[in-house]
């Protein structure tokens, strides 16, 4: 964890860029510091790996004072990946993502197993890349590569500013969704800088606003977007934005929980009884740990009608889903764009919560808008 | 066109000599260029490094530069006497400006992103140093000793005149000796020289911009 304390930055010239800073970042977690252009978003990060020195205050990671730590070796200990990507264009991409390795010292065998494992791990083929240059990658390549060389030497904590700004919008997306799973693979401490809100509703745990050097709000994207704290906020999430957020029900409140949820193990007789109780033609199917492992549709049910099968022989995958707090709308989009029309409800930290199904949130829907309106003039 | 025959059997049958002049020409460019290498190649990283010193060591090296050859190298004489040595030092004085002032310049035009990704990651500033900035400015470095290189070899003709030797001895003989012949004899393979070297540096040049691209 990573904490802030009565933080202050007055550069040399005077400038007071960041008045009385109070943060937590937790563990674990996507924390996305937002805020308009010059708010202290670069400063703040900045102090964390000491490439900019505090005037006051203190920062403290796992409760040490950082100003107590060697800054080379603070840097070496945290994964920092800059807008303008800045791989060095004199190294194959081997070299870049073993940059801090091989500081470390790291010896070649196992510097060399890393970089295969990393460059899987973002679906860049280690055999056809790990040679080139990056100028002969695409801006979304070369920032995968940006990326992973932040995450070489296994650092607990990465620093992101502004990573996937100066991308195309298709590329942009890819490599949010990427972060997306990548997170949850490696759960580290991620401080992601962007001025883009509608990137940090996607990745963020929790968002910090700031504006002037000063943190104006800080909460999880829903907190936010369903309470913002000023007038500032509002204009900075954008009235459109808003209006949705705030009038669309959500996909928790058409949600079914307990009794479209089945476990792996539940004899499939079982299953179709509790299907049926609950007029439900989709159920998902969720381990002890609340991760989603499949769905099972009533037309499954009927083709495998079999007493000694188990849920687990017949579900099947699940390729779509949506988080808590999603605008209902937003979820019909998905189910129709692909065509399916059930999804399942994850909550970030939880798991997965339950069930929407394209004929609830149509009822719900409609019994909302059929409400008798006031008569007025 | 008797002129020419005259003289290209004149270059063939002296070709022993005039080999073994083109040799001792390159060797004291050589040896200049190396240690102005040496000296230059620090000095641009401290130019860099340190803004303060910048305009005294560049403007230093400018002055030298602008001193005409004969007089500089005449005033070497006087305080290291006649020979190979005082032509090597004039040769160092005057391919130090370019080095030095690649150096700075190449130094500088580092994409300062990189350096910052540099920095980021936990690297010294030496590190920075030998792992990005040098490697990234090679390009403009061998673009100065490429220049320095055409100079002293141009420079180091009039070595005769201060106890040198190279092809400007054949030069200066055919001078005193009114012979046309054997200034051409002395002059061709100098300039074909600084051709061949402008020529395969620039190659050299020209890979490293990609390789650091
Ligand atoms: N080295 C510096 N000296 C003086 N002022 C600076 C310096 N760096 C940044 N600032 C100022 O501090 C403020 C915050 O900068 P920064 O943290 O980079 O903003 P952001 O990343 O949110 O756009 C800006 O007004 C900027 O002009
Ligand atoms: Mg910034």
């Amino acid at each position: 964890m990573i904490r802030l304390e009565g933080v202050q930055k007055v550069y040399e010239d005077g400038f007071k860029a960041l008045k009385n800073i109070n943060i937590e970042f937790k563990r674990g977690e996507i924390s996305v510091l937002i805020g308009p252009s010059g708010c202290g978003k670069t400063t703040t990060m900045k102090l964390l790996n000491r490439l900019i020195e505090h005037t006051e205050g203190k920062v403290l990671i796992d409760g040490k004072d950082i100003s107590t730590i060697d800054p080379i070796d603070l840097r070496r200990s945290i994964g920092y990946v800059i807008q303008h990507i800045g791989l060095f264009p004199h190294m194959s991409i081997k070299e870049n993502v073993a940059a801090v390795p091989k500081l470390l010292k790291w010896d070649t065998e196992r510097i060399e197993k890393r970089v295969t494992e990393l460059l899987n791990m973002v679906g860049l083929d280690p055999d056809t890349y790990k040679d080139r240059r990056p100028s002969e990658l695409s801006g979304g390549q070369q920032q995968r590569v940006g990326v992973i060389r932040a995450l070489a030497a296994e650092p607990s904590i990465i620093l992101m500013d502004e990573p996937f700004s100066a991308l195309d919008p298709i590329s942009r997306e890819q490599l949010q969704d990427e972060l997306v799973r990548l997170q949850k693979e490696i759960q580290k401490t991620i401080i992601f800088v962007t001025h883009d809100m509608d990137e940090a509703i996607k990745i963020a745990d929790q968002i910090i606003l700031m504006k002037d050097g000063e943190v104006v709000q800080q909460g999880t994207p829903v907190q936010i977007l369903q309470n913002p704290a000023n007038e500032f906020v509002e204009e900075f999430i954008g009235k459109e934005r808003l209006q949705k957020y705030r009038s669309m029900p959500t996909v928790e409140e058409f949600m079914e929980k307990r009794s479209a949820i089945v476990s792996p193990d539940m004899p499939l007789p079982k299953a179709m009884k509790q299907m049926e109780e609950h007029h439900l033609d989709t159920m998902i199917v969720v381990d002890g740990y609340r991760q989603v492992k499949g769905q099972l549709s009533i037309f499954q049910m009927f083709n495998n009608n079999d007493a000694n099968k188990l849920v687990v022989d017949v579900m099947k995958p699940v390729k779509y889903r949506v988080q808590t707090g999603t605008p209902l709308e937003d979820a019909l989009t998905l189910m129709s764009q692909h065509d399916v029309h059930a999804l399942p409800v994850i909550d970030k930290k939880l798991g997965c919560l339950g069930l929407i199904t394209k004929n609830r949130m149509i009822e719900g829907m409609a019994r909302i808008y059929s409400m008798p309106r006031k008569e007025g003039a | 066109m008797e002129f020419m025959t005259e003289l290209l059997s004149y270059m063939a049958n002296h070709w022993d000599h005039l080999l073994e002049l083109t040799l001792d020409h390159l060797l004291m460019v050589v040896y200049g260029i190396l240690m102005a290498l040496a000296v230059g190649v620090p000095l641009g990283v401290i130019c860099a490094k340190n803004e303060r010193f910048a305009p005294v060591i560049l403007s230093t090296a400018n002055i030298i530069q602008i001193i005409p050859s004969l007089a500089l190298l005449s005033i070497l004489m006087l305080y290291f006497g006649l020979g190979f040595t005082t032509v090597v030092f004039g040769l160092f004085l005057y391919s130090l400006l370019p080095i030095i002032r690649n150096t700075y310049v190449g130094l500088k035009e580092v994409d300062p992103h990189l350096l910052e990704a540099g920095k980021g990651m936990g690297m010294t500033p030496l590190q920075l140093l030998t792992k990005v900035q040098i490697p990234l400015s090679l390009p403009f470095l061998m673009a100065g000793f490429r220049v320095a290189a055409v100079i002293a070899i141009g420079v180091a003709t009039i070595a005769p005149y201060i106890g040198g030797d190279g092809l400007g001895r054949e030069i200066v003989a055919g001078i005193n000796g009114r012979s046309e012949i054997e200034i051409y004899a002395g002059a061709i393979p100098a300039a074909l020289l600084a051709i061949l070297a402008d020529f395969l540096l620039g190659m050299l040049e020209k890979r490293l911009k990609r390789l650091t691209a």
